[in-house]
Formats: structure tokens, C-alpha cells, sequence
């Protein structure tokens, strides 16, 4: 059974991550990445990062990302992308993509737009929607499955933001604690970064992206930073709050692949059972009852024929 | 909205009995589920770490490029079910980060504060606001009016406390009023009813109980109405009136009424004294003996 099988597989997951700690340790030592960088800024602590965000690089931020659905996206999951769209101003746009199988076209049609990485909405059966992000041309990329969907034009999401102000974005610390999620970081983080220079950018901060993780899952939320209208910098900072914006969603990880839209899987996710599967077993659950019946009839059956009553010597005795 | 999808699980089988535990394997196998099981789990660390590297910015990434922070504790959910919990947890996180990149905003001295007179686009329409302070304002008062509404609950409740503790205090007074009556009477008995006005318990003129709403047939059925009198007096009520008007010849006779020294009448003889002062009005009692009397009863 299914159960059986993702049993087994956690169990290698763990054992090769089991040590969180002890796998960032032995990452490779020539890297001086990003990530590496990152994990050592953190332990340098905030003020270092404050003195140095103005220094002079060679470095921009040059991301484009084309965003784009398969053929069969229904109205909630458009609207997710409009959101999605909306919040992430270095957005290319394209039209529906007609196949879900070869998703390598859209390694194709990224480099046409200009785009360093794609963001995929695909849609199976008209329900479950599978978001991939990928950079391209070269990966890696991901897949996610997505839940728990909440888009922008929910009234209770009250707050609101520039168009096109660029965000912070916010991660959890669990994040740099696994390699897989350390390249889903990286990930998300490219691709929802907004350039600095991008020509729609407004100059303000108003909103933080937030990716958390939670039951396995990465959770992303999208906050208003509410600052009370006090001119004293002290003040402003205490009373900060936060309104929702949206959307809202959790994306569970499948798989991750070292190409873009494809190659070898790097990761596979134990916990991930699919929707597929659990409609299934959901089906199977309340088709129990009727076979338990079957079974106990035929039983039933097997049972008279072997213990029916023999005819008894006295049975005529009364008989004429 | 309670989060259905995250508590999804495979069923468990274990719970069936053995034979039909086989049947539903073989039907898996059947159906070519079984054959995922040989499907080995991936975690392939290196790839993950090259993949890294391929994508990864340069070290010498500027903080403000990306505008990524990472906080220093991880986010803890303790139950990932219980939306208000979650939610909390993730906010705390974006406000950590947020209050963060002010102080390095503010540090750099980078601009981050939008003035308030600066408009632009948002990424919701007017209109879109519009309809969500409209669904707060619905909240608010729906909110206020249930208030509004508990609010009378408790008071009618009071008041019905209020009232019943009212009526037993008017209960018990009167009784009070009853016993002090009675032992008065006794007493007045005792010394043979010559006893002076002033021990009269006075309370009882001035705060004689209240009559209930409604309650007529104890506090104005005794006493008829003065018009009710009068008019008793005039048209006749109880027993034979035809008669009783008519002058007989003592009452022609009778000229006690006649008062000759009030000004503006003529023709009186004017004595002093007052013969009509004699020893039948002296016998009429004092009016707070008169009362008394009629009370008393």
C-alpha cells in the first residue's frame, strides 16, 4: 500500500537528513554562494547587513519571471496568477500553455521573453493545482502542490499596498537548516524578490512576503506594514503593525529537479501523498461497507453448503 | 475555514482483518500501486548543494538588491490545524522581519516612509476598499447590536429581580403596618378608648403603601370617589330618597342655618354665640378621631 511505501522513503529521508545541523556543516567548502553568505551575515548579526546595504557592487538583481498556466486553469487558480501577477512587478505574462507534458517548451519560451525564471500553474482534472518554479534555462526547478488557497479579492483580507513597491521578504530560520530547503529558499527568493531598478518599482516599503515552514509545508503570506503617522523613528518602530493583504497559500514541495521543468530529481518528497491518492482512498474508505457486505454473503453462502442438515431417519415417520 | 487539506492522511488497513488485508493488497497489486513501493526515496545532498551553487548570488550581493531576512528563531506552530494560532505565528515572523529591515533602513538612511500625500496605484481598487470597510462597518454593528441586545437581556432579568424584591418589601411593610395597628387598638381598648390622639402611630398616615397598578379592588373599592358622594347625596343611592327632600314642618321650623351676621345678607338677627354651637354639634368627634374611627374598622 501506499502507506507502506512512504514509510520506507522517510525512513531514508531521515537518515540522510537527519541531521539538520550536520548537513549544513558538510556542505561543500568551496561554495561562497548566496546561502553561505547569508547564514554567516545572520550570525554576524543585522547591524553588520545595515552598514553595508548601500556599498557599491558589480551585482544587479536582473530577474524577469515568466508567469504562466497550462490550458484547463479554472477561475479561483486565474485569479491566484492575477494576484500573482500583481504583487510581483518583473512579471512577463503569456498565453495559456497548450500541453501539460512538455513542460520544456517553457524553457523556450522564457529565453524568448527575456526571462531568467518561470513560475508554472499547472492544472489536472480541473482541481488540484501544481505550481512549478523554475529557473531557466538550466534549473533547478520545483514542483509544488498547492493548498489552502485564499486570493487577494477575499474582503476579510483587509489591507492594501503600493503596485509595484518592492517587499522584504521574511523566512523562517528552519530554512537554512535543510539543503533542500535551503535551494527552495534560494528559489523562492529570486523570484520573488522585486529589482531594484526595475522600471515599474515604486520607491517605498510597504509590505513584507513571508515563507514559513510548517507541518513540512511552506507557508506564504502577504503583509501591509502599517506604521502609525508619529514622526519620531522610535515610536514608528513599536507600534508597526501588520494587515493582510493576500493571497494566501501553502505549497507543499514534491519534487525538486536539477534542470529547468525536468532532469534529475534532487529531492522527492516522503510526506507528499497525492490528491489523487487520497480521493482514491477516501472512495475506497466508503466503499468498504458495501464489500464487507459481499464478502460476509458469499461467506454466508460457503457456509450453508458446507454445514446444510442431512435428511434424518425420522423425517417420514409421520408421514400418510 | 479550518484547513481540511493539510490533515489528509492514507487510511490505515491495518485495522481489517488478515484475509481481507491480502485481498485489498492483491487488489493493489492489480492495480499497479504496489509497484511504487520499489520506488526509492531521493535526497540527493550533493545535487542540492551544486544546484545551490549554480543559482546562488554572489556573496557580494548588497542587502538591498534582494531585501531577504532570514529571522533568528524558526517559526513554531504548535498546531498547525488551529487557524488562529498559525496565523499568529506567521505574523510574528513578518513583523520580526519587518521591524528588522526598518532598523536597516533607518540605519542607511534610506528613504522607506511613504508621505502621506504621495498617491499611487494600489494593488486593490477603491472600489475593492470600499466594499471591504463596508463588510467591517456591517461586522462592527453586527457586533455592537448583539452587545446591545445581551445588554437587555441582563436588564430585564435585574428588573424582574428588582421587581419581585419590591412586592416583598410592600408585603412585609404592610404587615408591619397590620401588627402596630392591632397592638395600638389593644392598647386603646385597654384603657378604654379615652387614650390621647398622639400615640397613634403617625407613620402609618404618612406612609401608607402605595396602590399597586392595577390593583383596584383593594385600594378604591372601599373609598367611593367625593363627585360619587355628592352625587349619591343628590340623585339617591340605597334606600327610599322620594320623600327626604321635601320640607316637613320641623324643618321649616328649624332656622339653624340661618346666619344673619355674614356679610352681604340681610335681614339676620346677629347673636352672639352662636346658638347653633350648642351641645348636638359639640358631640360630633374631631376629624382625626373621625377618621380614626372609620379606619379603625
Amino acid at each position: 500500500m501506499g502507506k507502506a511505501k512512504r514509510k520506507n522513503k522517510q525512513a531514508v529521508a531521515t537518515e540522510v537528513s537527519g541531521d539538520p545541523s550536520g548537513n549544513t556543516s558538510d556542505r561543500p567548502a568551496k561554495r561562497t554562494k548566496a546561502a553561505d553568505g547569508e547564514a554567516k551575515s545572520a550570525e554576524a548579526g543585522p547591524s553588520d547587513r545595515g552598514t553595508s546595504i548601500v556599498e557599491k557592487t558589480t551585482f544587479r538583481n536582473k530577474e524577469k519571471v515568466l508567469i504562466l498556466a497550462t490550458r484547463g486553469i479554472t477561475h479561483r487558480y486565474r485569479h491566484l496568477m492575477g494576484d500573482l501577477k500583481q504583487i510581483l512587478p518583473h512579471h512577463k505574462s503569456e498565453p495559456k500553455l497548450d500541453t501539460k507534458d512538455d513542460r520544456g517548451v517553457v524553457n523556450e519560451v522564457a529565453e524568448l521573453q527575456n526571462c531568467t525564471s518561470a513560475v508554472l500553474f499547472e492544472v489536472r482534472k480541473h482541481t488540484d493545482l501544481y505550481m512549478w518554479l523554475a529557473k531557466t534555462p538550466a534549473g533547478p526547478s520545483v514542483k509544488f502542490h498547492v493548498v489552502n488557497i485564499h486570493t487577494m479579492a477575499e474582503l476579510k483580507l483587509s489591507g492594501n499596498h503600493l503596485l509595484g513597491s518592492r517587499p522584504v521578504l521574511s523566512f523562517d530560520a528552519t530554512f537554512d537548516k535543510q539543503p533542500h530547503l535551503q535551494v527552495l529558499k534560494e528559489l523562492l527568493s529570486q523570484i520573488f524578490a522585486t529589482p531594484k531598478t526595475h522600471r515599474k518599482v515604486k520607491p517605498f516599503f510597504d509590505h513584507v512576503f513571508s515563507f514559513s515552514v510548517a507541518d513540512t509545508r511552506i507557508w506564504f503570506r502577504n503583509y501591509q506594514v502599517v506604521l502609525p503617522s508619529d514622526k519620531a523613528g522610535k515610536q514608528q518602530l513599536d507600534g508597526m503593525t501588520l494587515v493582510e493583504v493576500g493571497p494566501r497559500m501553502c505549497l507543499n514541495p514534491i519534487r525538486i529537479f536539477a534542470g529547468g521543468f525536468g532532469g534529475a530529481v534532487l529531492y522527492d518528497n516522503p510526506h507528499y501523498v497525492s490528491p489523487n491518492q487520497i480521493r482514491s482512498d477516501e472512495k475506497r474508505e466508503a466503499g468498504k461497507e458495501y464489500k464487507q457486505k459481499v464478502r460476509k454473503k458469499k461467506e454466508r453462502k460457503i457456509h450453508q453448503d458446507k454445514f446444510h442438515m442431512q435428511p434424518g431417519l425420522l423425517d417420514d415417520a409421520f408421514d400418510e | 475555514m479550518k484547513t481540511k487539506e493539510t490533515t489528509m492522511l492514507v487510511s490505515n488497513a491495518d485495522s481489517e482483518e488478515d484475509d481481507s488485508d491480502d485481498e485489498f493488497e492483491a487488489e493493489l497489486a492489480a492495480s499497479g500501486l504496489m509497484d511504487q513501493e520499489e520506488r526509492e526515496a531521493i535526497y540527493n545532498v550533493d545535487g542540492l548543494h551544486e544546484g545551490l551553487e549554480q543559482i546562488g548570488w554572489d556573496e557580494s550581493v548588497i542587502w538591498e538588491e534582494g531585501r531577504i531576512i532570514t529571522n533568528e528563531t524558526p517559526t513554531q506552530v504548535s498546531d498547525i490545524n488551529d487557524d488562529l494560532s498559525r496565523e499568529l505565528a506567521f505574523y510574528n515572523q513578518a513583523l520580526t522581519s519587518a521591524r528588522e529591515a526598518c532598523n536597516l533602513f533607518t540605519k542607511a538612511k534610506v528613504p522607506f516612509r511613504r508621505p502621506d500625500d504621495y498617491y499611487a496605484e494600489m494593488v486593490k481598487s477603491d472600489q475593492h476598499m470600499g466594499k471591504v470597510r463596508e463588510r467591517l462597518l456591517v461586522q462592527q454593528k453586527q457586533i455592537e447590536e448583539s452587545e446591545q441586545r445581551r445588554k437587555q437581556r441582563e436588564a430585564k432579568r435585574y428588573g424582574k429581580q428588582v421587581q419581585a424584591e419590591v412586592l416583598k418589601e410592600r408585603k412585609k411593610s404592610k404587615k408591619d403596618m397590620e401588627e402596630k395597628l392591632t397592638k395600638w387598638r389593644k392598647e386603646r381598648n385597654k384603657t378604654g378608648g379615652t387614650g390621647d390622639e398622639d400615640d397613634f402611630p403617625m407613620e402609618m398616615m404618612q406612609d401608607k403603601p402605595q396602590a399597586v397598578k392595577g390593583d383596584r379592588s383593594r385600594s378604591g373599592g372601599n373609598k367611593a370617589s367625593k363627585k360619587r358622594e355628592a352625587k349619591n347625596s343628590k340623585f339617591g343611592f340605597g334606600g327610599r330618597k322620594k320623600l327626604a327632600k321635601q320640607n316637613t314642618a320641623g324643618s321649616s321650623a328649624d332656622v339653624d342655618g340661618f346666619r344673619p351676621s355674614r356679610p352681604g345678607v340681610k335681614g339676620g338677627i346677629s347673636k352672639k354665640g352662636g346658638g347653633g354651637k350648642g351641645g348636638a354639634a359639640s358631640k360630633r368627634p374631631g376629624k382625626a378621631r373621625r377618621q380614626q374611627a372609620r379606619g379603625g374598622k
